[in-house]
């Protein structure tokens, strides 16, 4: 670590705070329904929508309906998606990949499903090459591994804004539900999703794609341009449409990278300060919501409690990963490799990383797309060193709780923070409550369904992976490192992520069907009792706090909701981890190679 | 129950189209349209062009370099094929990361060995073939010989490894240091225009074409290789085409 890095850590952490009450306050008066500054502009735009589209912006929902309207808007874009990408190689925009005129083809059953669920989801987790072009250099073009200029434009970019979109309105719900007395309503999917899009993703998105654009990232719908290096070799170089799908991907945590190599292509992440941006816009949204939901509540400290303890947890991944991946390889080091950083040498692990960001701003955004559920990789996991490679699985195993995804992220904080009432509850002998809300037996049922369902389809599905031949197969590093592969698929399947362990293949019938249910599993399974616990929330009374209330506002309650996040997540995933990352920390501080047979 | 789920089915498919028309054609067009005009370079890839105005890269994109007279670039699990980036993915203990992902292959006697091949000592008619990533020991030997450095001589981290993108187009200031020598003497030995190279001339290259950290202090600094020897190639033309 040098004092730079550490400087770059800093500042990042700084400016994240700096942020969070203006994007809270923006994201409050948004959904509130109150007056913002581009009002004058886009008011009428939204009144126009709801006029064409002859919806009532003032009809809200009950959670049922709520459940109903996301379920069927999620199912509908998910089967356009399908459609799309088993048709694309005769629907327009699609682009010639070489000299010699080749396209890209359809994209086969399973991996279409994977890859239509995986974008519903907001996972991004991707089992195709997006550019295609090393499978037309093989010859074997148009094997379908690839997306067209229109695919990545018309359906992932658009599940970018509206699965991100689908996230924040269920947070938002969830938040009325705390907030609200004796009611039933929870609000209106369809204004609440037109708003997201309309207020505020898509006016930072084009800001923010401009400044990409600037700094380097293409805009374009050229075909791919074929250049004739210095030394006089052929390189095909991949264009596209980059830019306004890069700020979405990571404004919206989701991580689907227009790229094969992600957010470490230099097409998609061209400079530092292009990398500190996109680090930047992966937790704005799930920071900000931490502040919009003290105001809604009329308690700003409610809101800066739950921050709180995300940061911490936020701060430590990043310090961890930093740590042992700027403290190298061993292996590597005796090979006669200089590990340290200096002004002249990035230093520390470099396998899987770039020069420009080097090793602070590797670890860092390493720790900010798992502890969102964003996804989006500037270095390759699978290369990190074991135990930097363990922080981002369990940050995701954790429920992507640390700041979180857009929405997603949030909502599922304050399912550990009811969990953390209702353990201090049993503590004192007292009917739990928060907010003012008393929890019930039936709440309890549907925080614990959320917080079972996640270990349940990771470790089971890791499960079923870890006995089954084929899916053996596509394990690309042997030993411990095979089984964090694993799990790390399923992992980040379920956590709705899409970061990868990516030396596994798994663009395979049992991946591709496996984990494409593993990522509608750890979405709607979590959703419904989530909307389930919020419909029962939002009916009840408040109570006026007492002697006997457990305060949810200061540093005890941080404390405690840091600790049962832990410990439910050091019971669940230690025996599993052991067997992985761990004991192959051993093995490489040993100095010692896994050798096969 | 029906007819809510009629109703807000029909509520989808509006939505939808509502949503499709603002997120997927007016706001990647206004990027495309604002990309293009405000910043064209960078919009359409960064790509640089000779004097006949042939595309020759990208200035963000790395391309592979093997000849003496250049700068080389960064290990590549992809060989540097930008419509195909990617990252070797080798875990931190596997024996490829360190030895390469070649294999052995054994030929029944008489037959010719696969091309590249070196004979496995102790194994009769076995040979290693090389595969497309020859690992950090072999990297490191391979860097040392060009550059004529001692086998003990310690080497910075990014030019044994891989990159994340199998693209960087950057090395370390170190690393290409450590070439200035090569290619000095490479150049020399043509003659012409680049007989009066000196290793300080090529230092001063380095040093123009190294982008140090962005607002002082975000990520690191590091060589463009491909600017780099295109400034070689200004200063000192172009080496001769190799003979066929």
């Amino acid at each position: 670590m040098t004092l730079n890095g550490i400087l770059q850590l800093v500042v990042y952490f700084i400016i994240l705070l700096l942020i969070t009450r203006p994007m809270g306050i923006y994201i409050y008066q948004v959904f509130a329904g109150k007056k913002t500054f581009l009002h004058p502009v886009l008011r009428p735009v939204e009144r126009g929508i709801y006029k064409v589209l002859r919806l009532d912006e003032t009809k809200e929902m009950n959670w049922k309906v709520y459940a109903v309207a996301m379920l069927l808007f999620s199912l509908l874009t998910m089967l356009l998606t399908y459609l799309v990408l088993r048709l694309q190689d005769i629907l327009p925009l699609n682009q010639a990949i070489d000299g010699s005129g080749t396209h890209i083809g359809k994209m086969p059953e399973a991996l279409a499903f994977n890859t239509a669920a995986s974008f519903t989801t907001n996972t991004n987790w991707q089992n195709y090459v997006p550019e295609a072009g090393s499978y037309a250099a093989s010859g074997a073009a148009s094997a379908g591994s690839g997306v067209t200029y229109f695919t990545q434009m018309t359906q992932l970019a658009f599940h970018n804004f509206v699965s991100a979109a689908v996230g924040i309105s269920l947070a938002i719900a969830f938040i009325r539900a705390l907030a609200r007395r004796s009611a039933r309503e929870i609000g209106n999917f369809w204004v609440d999703l037109v708003r997201c899009c309309l207020y505020i993703l898509l006016p930072v998105c084009l800001i923010f794609a401009v400044v990409l654009v600037w700094q380097g990232v293409p805009q374009n719908f050229n075909d791919y341009t074929v250049a004739t290096t210095l030394e006089g070799n052929t390189q095909v170089i991949a264009q596209g449409p980059v830019a306004s799908q890069e700020a979405i991907k990571m404004f919206g945590t989701n991580g689907g990278g227009f790229f094969n190599a992600n957010s470490s292509h230099p097409f998609e992440n061209p400079t530092p300060f292009s990398n500190f941006l996109q680090m930047l816009s992966i937790l704005a949204i799930g920071a900000g919501l931490t502040y919009a939901f003290g105001r809604w509540v009329g308690n700003q400290r409610q809101g800066w409690v739950i921050f709180g303890a995300m940061a911490v947890l936020l701060i430590a991944g990043a310090f961890v990963i930093y740590g042992f991946e700027a403290a190298g390889n061993p292996l590597v080091t005796a090979q006669g490799v200089n590990v340290a950083t200096t002004d002249t040498n990035p230093g520390g692990n470099m396998e899987g990383k770039e020069v420009r960001f080097g090793m602070a701003a590797s670890s860092l955004f390493g720790e900010v797309t798992t502890a969102a559920s964003c996804g989006a990789v500037n270095s390759f996991f699978d290369s990190y060193t074991p135990i930097a490679g363990m922080v981002p699985l369990l940050n995701i195993a954790l429920g992507e709780i640390v700041v979180g995804g857009v929405g997603a992220g949030f909502y599922g904080i304050l399912v550990f923070v009811i969990l953390s009432v209702f353990i201090a509850g049993l503590m004192v002998g007292r009917t739990p409550e928060y907010l003012g809300k008393k929890i019930e037996a039936r709440d309890m049922k549907m925080v614990m369904l959320v917080v079972l369902i996640l270990p349940l389809s990771i470790l089971g599905f890791s499960a079923l992976a870890s006995i089954n031949d084929i899916a053996q197969h596509s394990i690309a590093n042997p030993g411990p490192h095979g089984l964090t592969e694993m799990l790390y698929l399923f992992t980040s399947s379920t956590g709705n992520n899409g970061s990868a362990f990516a030396g596994i293949t798994g663009n395979t019938d049992f991946y591709n069907t496996l984990g494409g249910f593993a990522m509608l599993i750890g979405r709607f399974l979590m959703i419904i009792p989530i909307l389930a616990l919020a419909g029962s929330l939002v009916k009840k009374k408040t109570v006026p706090a007492s002697v006997g209330t457990f305060p949810t506002t200061g540093l005890l309650f941080s404390g405690l909701l840091v600790g049962v996040i832990l410990i439910v997540g050091a019971l669940t995933y230690f025996p599993a981890y052991s067997l992985g990352p761990i004991v192959e920390q051993f093995i490489m501080n040993a100095g010692k190679l896994f050798q096969v047979g | 129950m029906l007819k809510t789920l009629g109703r807000e089915t029909w509520n989808s498919v509006k939505v939808i189209v509502v949503l499709l028309v603002l997120t997927v054609i007016i706001y990647p067009l206004l990027v495309w349209g604002i990309g293009q005009v405000a910043f064209n370079k960078q919009a359409n890839g960064s790509l640089i062009t000779n004097s006949q105005g042939q595309v020759i890269g990208s200035e963000l994109i790395g391309q592979q370099f093997t000849r003496a007279e250049y700068f080389h670039g960064r290990p590549s699990a992809v060989g540097y094929n930008a419509a195909g980036s990617g990252a070797s993915n080798l875990g931190p203990t596997n024996p490829q990361l360190i030895d390469g992902n070649g294999s052995e292959v054994t030929v029944t006697d008489g037959q010719t060995p696969p091309p590249n091949a070196t004979p496995v000592a102790g194994k009769p008619n076995t040979y290693y073939v090389p595969g497309s990533y020859l690992g950090v020991k072999n990297y490191a030997e391979q860097f040392r010989q060009e550059n004529g450095l001692a086998a003990d001589a310690k080497l910075p981290a990014d030019i044994v490894t891989a990159s994340g993108s199998g693209l960087d187009p950057q090395i370390s200031v170190d690393a290409a240091t450590l070439q200035v020598n090569r290619i000095v003497q490479a150049r020399k030995a043509e003659g012409g225009k680049a007989a009066s190279i000196t290793p300080e001339q090529v230092k001063t290259l380095i040093d123009q074409n190294t982008d140090g950290r962005d607002l002082g202090i975000l990520g690191e600094p590091g060589v463009n290789v491909l600017k780099l020897n295109l400034a070689l190639d200004n200063l000192f033309g172009a080496p001769p085409a190799p003979a066929k």
